[in-house]
């Protein structure tokens, strides 16, 4: 599988500004730099695609409404301004945790339209178990540990892109991947419905 | 070598393309605790294949736009309400720049002095409130007050720069003046509390023509004191000012009335002065001789001319003529009486500059208002008698006690009337050729 293109610098101190203007193409163009990686981050958090999609448009809305306000980190641009948006993501999710402990209750299998290639039936079956299983998994590991997941399995960083995303060293990096690969072994292995009662407990918290 | 960075050395391989057994059967101490956390990772290498579909993608740019214009609609509302921060900012910044600007102007019209651009907006400043008070007892009192600081200001420039400030001193006066419109209306008693300090203006005003060190600063003060006086009698007896329509508000013409430029006087050769002092009651209309060689009224002499002293010109001869005659309490002094009589009923009684100037006529006898003025008048009283009336000696006369006369009389100053002089012909100091005072020849000598 191909590594996505890390985004540049530049390509954020060249957009930002044009985006806190209210410019709707570079506001798209954003969109377009960073909608995929939303888009795993919500879908591994929430284990439900559609709810990642509305999310994610969320997020990007929450962005315009916020953006002007946004003082970007001159020494790491691209990296402050993605710390930035996952932490919006990361909120919205905290959002959506709350509403469904109010009543609304979402299947983990339901609605779950996966969008890679076209796939057939048996393949989105399989997209849509594996994403309820990174996400009942992701659930029980600290946000660190599920951000050094996400970059390494979703958006497929190097050590040094995620230590840099992170603003950590990359052996911290390396231990945070290795602690969240063994919590999840565990996990996971322990069958369905222990990882379904983890999911909700850490819904819960 | 650590299991974390065996794990992650096994991860890289997998990526690269390896299977995971290959990365155990490398590390086969550690293949049991790496053999789960590589299955999950396994799982986990389908994560990156996950992305939204184009037509979530172009909705959910749409979304964005109609989020957009919606803001900026707002925004531009916001703006167009004069509610935008910018908008906010430049309002607050002009408010802040323009308190700035009045508390400047302020401090500099405040801080003027006589000679100043703003001393003019000072001295009309200082005069508003007096509207302010109750009654005309309160507003006498601060006419007083704000003629007191025009007495210091005309102190202060005197000091600097040897020059009575025509402004200050008009100012002083429209005081006194105004402040004796407001006593008309008070008792006695009140009255000649008030009358006090105008007489104490006077006095200053005095001692300060004393003290100038330029002959046309002594003779402005000295005009100014007798106003003063004249002002303090109408205080003390209470008359409304003789002015129909006149307001005791400030006056710009003011500054005409009390500048007291010493005008050429274009006639007064000794025989004129002769027949005037022989006058008994010289009249306004009385014209005298042109002097040769002055070209009317424009020449202004000094009062005292010294060798370096050349006389200036005189403002506008319309000016002149709006000059209205000492009223009928004046009663100058000595030497301030040929002064005052000069400057303020001589320009109306003058002809046009072009007659003076066509009717040249060597002086025979210049004489100049200076100190000698006693010992001239003592002279030409001592001439035998023409007129019926004998004349009077010059310290006879009681300054001050109101002794009314008609206007444009020479008042105490009548001694230098002597007797014989026809009617109508003004006791006027002369102006030689080059418009300079000089010394009556009784005398013997010029002054320096």
């Amino acid at each position: 599988m191909a590594m996505q293109p890390a985004i540049a610098d530049e390509q954020i101190t060249s957009l930002l500004p044009r985006c806190q203007r209210g410019e709707a193409a570079a506001i798209e163009a954003l969109y377009d730099l960073y909608a995929d990686r939303i888009y795993r981050y919500l879908l591994a958090r929430l284990g439900d695609a559609d709810a990642a999609a509305d999310l994610t448009t969320e997020v990007f809305l929450r962005v315009i409404k916020s953006i002007a306000g946004f003082r970007l980190d001159q020494r790491r641009p691209a990296a402050s301004f993605s710390a930035w948006l996952y932490r919006i993501a990361a909120n919205l999710v905290a959002d959506h945790f709350r509403g469904r402990r109010r009543g609304v209750q979402i299947s983990l299998d339901d609605g779950l339209s996966l969008a890679a290639a076209e796939p057939g039936p048996q393949r989105v079956a399989e997209q849509r178990e594996t994403a309820a299983w990174i996400a009942r998994g992701l659930a029980r590991l600290s946000e660190d540990q599920r951000l050094v997941i996400i970059g390494k399995f979703g958006e497929e960083m190097s050590n040094a892109q995620v230590a840099a995303w992170l603003g950590k060293t990359e052996g911290a990096v390396k231990s945070l991947q290795h602690r969240a690969l063994a919590a999840l072994g565990r996990l996971l292995g322990a069958g369905e419905h222990d990882a379904e009662k983890a999911i909700f407990s850490s819904a819960h918290r | 070598m650590e299991l974390a960075t065996i794990l992650d050395d096994c991860l890289q391989r997998m990526r690269g393309g390896d299977a995971a057994q290959a990365s155990l059967a490398s590390y086969g101490d550690q293949a049991a605790e790496l053999a789960p956390m590589l299955a999950v990772a396994a799982r986990l290498q389908g994560l990156a294949s996950y992305r939204l579909a184009s037509a979530q993608k172009l909705r959910a740019k749409m979304t964005l736009r109609a989020a957009l214009a919606k803001r900026s609609e707002r925004r531009s509302w916001l703006s167009w309400a004069g509610l935008a921060a910018p908008a906010r900012g430049f309002a607050a910044a002009a408010i802040v720049a323009l308190v700035l600007f009045a508390v400047a102007a302020v401090t500099t019209v405040a801080a003027s002095r006589p000679g100043d651009l703003s001393y003019r907006v000072r001295v009309v400043a200082e005069r508003a409130p007096v509207w302010l008070q109750p009654g005309p007892e309160n507003r006498a009192e601060m006419e007083l007050n704000v003629a007191d600081r025009r007495l210091v200001d005309v102190r202060n420039r005197l000091r600097a720069s040897g020059q009575a400030d025509p402004i200050a001193l008009a100012a002083l006066l429209a005081s006194d003046e105004a402040a004796a419109d407001h006593a008309s209306r008070l008792p006695a008693a009140n009255r000649a509390a008030l009358a006090l300090r105008v007489e104490r203006h006077a006095n200053a005003l005095t001692a300060l023509a004393e003290a100038a060190p330029r002959p046309r600063a002594a003779l402005a003060l000295t005009v100014a004191t007798e106003r003063a006086r004249a002002i303090a009698d109408r205080v003390r007896e209470g008359r409304p000012r003789r002015d129909p329509g006149s307001d005791p508000r400030p006056q710009p013409s003011a500054t005409n009335v009390v500048r007291p430029t010493p005008t050429p006087t274009p006639t007064s050769t000794r025989e004129a002065t002769v027949r005037a002092a022989a006058t008994d009651a010289p009249t306004a209309t009385a014209t005298p001789a042109a002097t040769p060689g002055a070209r009317g009224p424009a020449a202004t002499p000094a009062e005292h001319p010294t060798a370096g002293e050349q006389p200036t010109r005189e403002p506008p001869r319309t000016a002149l003529a709006t000059r209205r005659p000492p009223e009928r309490t004046f009663e100058p002094g000595r030497l301030a009486t040929a002064i005052a009589q000069t400057v303020t009923a001589l320009p109306t009684r003058m002809g046009p500059p072009a007659i003076a100037t066509r009717q040249p006529r060597p002086p025979e006898v210049t004489w100049t208002p200076g100190r000698r003025a006693t010992e001239i008048v003592a002279t030409l009283t001592a001439l035998p008698p023409v007129a019926t009336r004998p004349p009077r000696p010059p310290e006879a006369t009681p300054r001050g006690h109101g002794d009314e006369q008609p206007a444009g009389s020479p008042g105490p100053g009548g001694a230098l009337d002597p007797p014989g002089n026809p009617p109508g012909a003004a006791a006027t100091p002369a102006m030689g050729p080059a418009g300079s005072i000089e010394d009556p020849p009784l005398s013997g000598r010029r002054r320096p």
